[in-house]
């Protein structure tokens, strides 16, 4: 019942609502109704006990003898179905009806409920004058009105909760209407539009207030988010300036005489980190280009085949007989793209395969053009990745757990390829890693 | 060639006027746009190596200074913000080269040299002449002596940033940098193994080499008649 949509939940707590309420009201009337009934009735069992007796009193004009027996013609004809008993002063029976049977419906005075005859009756016994007259009414009339409001109402309660369902299902549906817009507008924001704000509705509503609300969260995210993409780019920028520094220095003692062979070692170790650093550097700027959507593509019509072959050349060349790599493509496969982010994805793939491939396995690039995409995969031979690698090997800052401290790289660029391939319109995706190949695509749109 | 170097970032500055004299420049310096561009007007340089980013007066305000005054001075900018759009930015605004911070000083002197020597742009020619080694760049075939030698992609471009300057010695890492544009895996040790390669076809039939060792430095191309 939680995961039920609000108008549903809004339909059946009505119709079950409806339900309860109508037969607690049914229950009380019908009580009430029953001892109404039962009060007419002994008022009834009273009146005809009296007029019996008047009658017997003045029999054709002079009274009966209250010792004799009796018999049916002394009692009037709209009385003779009423079951009845009359007793002498002395507690002789006088009269016995003949629908009692072998029934005795005697007793003290007062009114009491008794089975007659296998009937469910009820007894008034009333002294009157030298006679005590015991008179029944079969109370299955009064018995049968409760279970036919039963059976009334549940032949109706189905079609009466139905009917509080559907309007509870309309009232709520109207209700939520304006939230479901709400909600839909919303999903439609994203990184890509987060300048968007949700239509303001024109009544003065609740709605209207959780819009004002919503809105102002998402100016509050859009200008976090800016600031954070603003922060990276300016620190990148910031720290270009002493690397470059460092940089012309380092390169600057290299040129002069006074420095020997070790030194000449050391700097150029130094250079080499001052270049690593130089690429994070690159690489935190791009990230905060893409991530505020400031990526400027410089596109151009090329063969993807080109950055293929160059970056398994490369691969080939560092690999020497340490793998098997395979290719499979047909040139040309344009694509209009920036050719520098390009190279980069595809490098990226390529030096990956080689870094993560067993001794003695196999990498297979695999380039097509598929319903106006241009798909370029990489598989290489290796272990399945753990379910949280699959899960997180596009994150920033992450590296496989199965790498060690020997590989470089500083787990950017997955993800750099990914923002890069999606900037372009494009993908990229682990398609499978089943223990035996583990394997990267990307689509790229292909190009006139 | 008399130079300016325009940068506020003092050591910076410094360590580009150093380099630059040692390839024999006339080379002077100032940390602040305003009195730069007074001295330029004055006594107009060859060349100029303009930072952006500058107290007083923007680099490119500069620049525009230059083009109105109609100096024959040519223009290298030397920038922190190296992207695209800063890129056509400045190219757009007159200047003949651009470089992004940091940068290796070899390929600035490099580029300063030719904008020296040809007064243009770098040379980005479809056929590269080198002695008896020719080049056709759009269709990546390369001859030597009138005999096709098969080049392997990534080969062609070794060779290719080699014969665009023949004569000049590029340094291990540098080709690295140009290849590669931005670090990763490959070292220098693959550049080597390119450029075995490269001798071992360039020199079928006991031909004399194209390509030279400078020991402790790097490679250079130079020419066989």
């Amino acid at each position: 019942m939680r995961r039920w949509p609000l108008r549903i939940k809004v339909g059946v707590y009505a119709a079950v609502l409806t339900a309860v309420t109508f037969i607690a009201a049914s229950g009380a009337l019908l009580v009430v109704i029953h001892f109404r009934q039962l009060g007419e009735l002994d008022d009834e069992l009273r009146g005809d006990a009296t007029e019996i007796v008047r009658d017997l009193q003045n029999f054709r004009g002079a009274p009966v003898n209250p010792r004799h027996p009796l018999s049916g013609k002394y009692i009037r004809a709209d009385l003779q179905d009423r079951q009845l008993m009359l007793t002498g002063p002395e507690g002789q029976m006088l009269y016995q009806s003949p629908n009692l049977g072998e029934t005795s419906i005697e007793g003290p005075p007062g009114i009491r409920e008794m089975m007659i005859n296998g009937h469910h009756s009820r007894v008034g016994s009333f002294r009157i004058g030298d006679f005590t007259v015991h008179v029944g009414i079969d109370l299955s009339e009064i018995d049968r009105l409760p279970r036919d409001v039963m059976i009334a109402l549940l032949l109706t309660m189905p079609l009466i909760a139905l009917m509080v369902f559907a309007g509870g299902l309309w009232l709520g549906q109207k209700a939520v209407a304006p939230v479901a817009r709400l909600s839909e507008a919303a999903e439609r924001i994203s990184v890509e539009n987060l300048g968007e704000r949700l239509p303001l509705p024109d009544a003065n509503d609740e709605i209207a207030r959780l819009t004002v609300v919503l809105n102002d969260a998402f100016a509050r995210l859009q200008r976090s988010y800016e600031a954070t993409a603003r922060f990276s780019a300016d620190a990148s920028h910031q720290l270009k300036t002493p690397v470059a520094v460092l940089r012309s220095g380092l390169e600057t003692m290299l040129d002069g005489d006074h420095i020997d062979a070790v030194g000449r070692e050391e700097v150029d170790n130094l250079l080499r980190h001052l270049r690593r650093l130089t690429g994070l550097i690159e690489d935190l700027l791009l990230l905060a280009r893409t991530d505020a959507r400031k990526l400027l593509l410089q596109t151009e019509p090329f063969d993807l085949c080109e950055l293929v072959e160059l970056a398994l050349d490369d691969l080939t060349t560092l690999m020497d007989d340490r793998l098997t790599i395979e290719q499979d493509f047909k040139r040309p496969l344009t694509v209009c793209a920036d050719r520098r982010h390009v190279t980069m994805i595809v490098q990226n793939l390529i030096e990956n395969a080689g870094k993560y491939t067993p001794d003695g396995g196999r990498i297979c690039a695999v380039a097509r053009e598929l319903n106006g995409e241009i798909v370029f995969s990489v598989a290489n031979t290796g272990p399945a990745l753990s379910e949280a690698d699959r899960e997180g090997i596009f994150e920033r800052f992450r590296r496989g757990s199965h790498v060690g401290e020997a590989q470089r790289g500083h787990g950017l660029g997955l993800n750099i390829a990914r923002e890069l391939a999606r900037a372009h319109g494009g993908d990229l995706k682990l398609a499978r890693s089943d223990g035996e190949w583990n394997e990267f695509v990307m689509t790229l749109p292909a190009g006139r | 060639m008399r130079i300016l170097v325009v940068e506020d970032e003092e050591d910076l500055a410094r360590h580009v006027a150093g380099a630059l004299r040692r390839h024999e420049h006339d080379v002077e310096v100032f940390n602040d746009g305003g009195r730069a561009v007074e001295a330029a007007l004055r006594q107009p340089p060859d060349l100029m190596v303009l930072d952006l980013n500058l107290p007083t007066m923007s680099g490119l305000t500069i620049l525009s200074r230059i083009k109105q005054a109609a100096l024959p001075t040519r223009v290298i900018i030397l920038t922190a913000r190296a992207d695209v759009e800063h890129r056509i930015k400045g190219l757009n605004a007159g200047a003949d080269d651009y470089m992004g911070k940091p940068f290796s000083m070899d390929e600035l002197a490099a580029r300063v040299n030719v904008l020296g020597r040809r007064g243009g742009r770098s040379n980005d020619a479809a056929h590269i002449t080198v002695g008896d080694v020719v080049m056709d760049v759009p269709h990546r075939r390369l001859t030597r002596r009138g005999e096709r030698v098969e080049l392997s992609p990534r080969e062609f471009e070794v060779l290719q940033i080699l014969m665009r300057e023949p004569g000049r010695v590029f340094s291990r890492s540098e080709i690295c940098e140009r290849i590669w544009q931005r670090e990763h895996q490959y070292d220098t040790r693959t550049v080597e193994i390119f450029i075995m390669r490269l001798r071992k076809k360039l020199e079928f039939d006991g031909l004399p080499p194209v390509i030279h060792t400078v020991r402790g430095v790097g490679y250079q191309v130079l020419p066989v008649e």
